[in-house]
């Protein structure tokens, strides 16, 4: 059985949507934490010196969304068929260009960067918000599944219900113009092998 | 057979990648090129507000990189295994990272946004070229294929090489400190597949 090691600070951040796969797909792995402190220390010890890093078999692999699509693979959950595979790819990267407009608001926020958070949040966030939160609905309305896509539960679900879950934290007014948003949390927080996973963990 | 068509503008930007794929595969493919003028009565049309678009008998896919893989996996340009294709995502995805931190310069470059040109070119692209150059060279002095992975031309190299082609016509003086980059870029318009393309190509 193949043993794989998972870095990571030790918040959900971008590797949350890694974590909640393998727990979902019943993935044995090794949930390497660390504080955001120690990262200076940690970091030339990493092979590239980013994170997160998925280590195994004497391989490792960077870039989240890659490595939730590698995982997702081998077990069914990157969308069936050629085209519906093509659409989960199309919303993960349709999110990323949505997280890298959020991303300084965020850091921001949290306190990690300086500057005016109310800026970043009303000229980067809010515009971009106003495209993708409408687009996800509508992806979830019209795919009948409850999930992203028409098959159900993909990687893209779990990467984009993450991103939600952070944004209903820090934006909850925003967030909360939208009822169907807020049901597919809940739906996903529903999902049986992942419920007790999602109320027990640090949010 | 399949029919596709590819939608964009006039171009390279984000669909001369998928050309580059369609062509080396020697797949055909209706090469759709919308002029500046057509697109605000097309926009509202699309599924989202955006191109490139790839219609596969009907079906519209949408996202360059995800339209990009969707080809490539048929042709045998996604990677050779698992391992490998995880590779060449993570490395697009470090690309598109690549491209949201140097946007900024290039929109002020292209005079579509105001701003201090010489300031954000200090600031975002000297910098990132820095950091996302030396990577690729990694890549491509590790790999031994003279590509960016071991296996050979993926569509990896497709996206990576426009966007750099891009930046040196923009900024030839930090582009080419990076010789070996300029190397690669040579060796992918001498592919037999693909020098006459390259060659009468509009630039």
């Amino acid at each position: 059985m193949v043993h794989y090691k998972l870095t990571y600070f030790d918040t959900r951040g971008i590797a949350e949507a890694i974590r909640v796969l393998m727990k979902y797909a019943n993935i044995d792995f090794e949930d390497n934490r660390f504080k955001v402190e120690d990262w200076p220390k940690i970091k030339p010890t990493t092979p590239t010196g980013k994170v997160p890093i998925l280590e195994f078999d004497g391989n490792y692999l960077i870039e989240s969304a890659a490595i939730c699509r590698y995982l997702a693979r081998k077990h069914g959950l990157a969308g069936k068929g050629d085209l519906e595979e093509a659409k989960v790819d199309a919303i993960v990267d349709q999110h990323k260009d949505f997280f890298s407009q959020s991303f300084s608001w965020l850091m921001i926020k949290f306190g990690r960067e300086e500057g005016d958070e109310e800026e970043q949040k009303k000229t980067k966030f809010l515009p971009a918000a106003e495209i993708y939160l409408p687009l996800y609905q509508k992806y979830l309305k019209e795919s009948g599944s409850g999930f992203l896509v028409k098959s159900g539960l993909t990687f893209a679900d779990f990467i984009v219900s993450e991103f939600l879950i952070t944004l209903r934290l820090n934006a909850p007014e925003i967030i909360e113009k939208y009822p169907e948003i807020l049901q597919y949390i809940d739906r996903m927080k529903n999902i049986p092998q992942l419920k007790e996973y999602y109320a027990t963990r640090k949010e | 057979m399949v029919h596709y068509k590819l939608i964009y503008f006039d171009i390279r930007g984000m669909a001369e990648a998928i050309r580059l794929v369609f062509k080396y595969a020697k797949v055909d493919f209706e090469d759709n090129r919308l002029t500046f003028e057509q697109w605000p009565t097309i926009k509202p049309t699309t599924p989202s507000g955006k191109l490139p678009i790839l219609e596969v008998d009907g079906t519209q896919l949408i996202e360059s990189a995800a339209i990009a893989r969707f080809i490539a996996r048929k042709h045998g340009l996604a990677g050779k295994g698992d391992l490998e294709e995880a590779k060449v995502d993570a490395i697009v995805d470090q690309n598109k990272d690549f491209m949201a931190q140097v946007y900024p310069w290039l929109l002020v470059k292209f005079g579509r946004e105001k701003g201090d040109e010489a300031e954000l070119k200090k600031t975002k692209l000297i910098p990132n070229a820095e950091i996302y150059l030396s990577i690729f060279q990694k890549y491509i002095k590790e790999s031994g294929s003279g590509f960016l992975v071991k296996s050979g031309v993926t569509f990896a190299d497709f996206i990576i090489s426009e966007f750099v082609i891009t930046l040196r016509q923009n900024a030839p003086d930090v582009i080419d400190k990076y010789p070996e980059m300029l190397q690669y870029i040579d060796r992918l318009k001498a592919l037999p597949q693909l020098k006459d393309h390259y060659a009468s190509r509009k630039e």
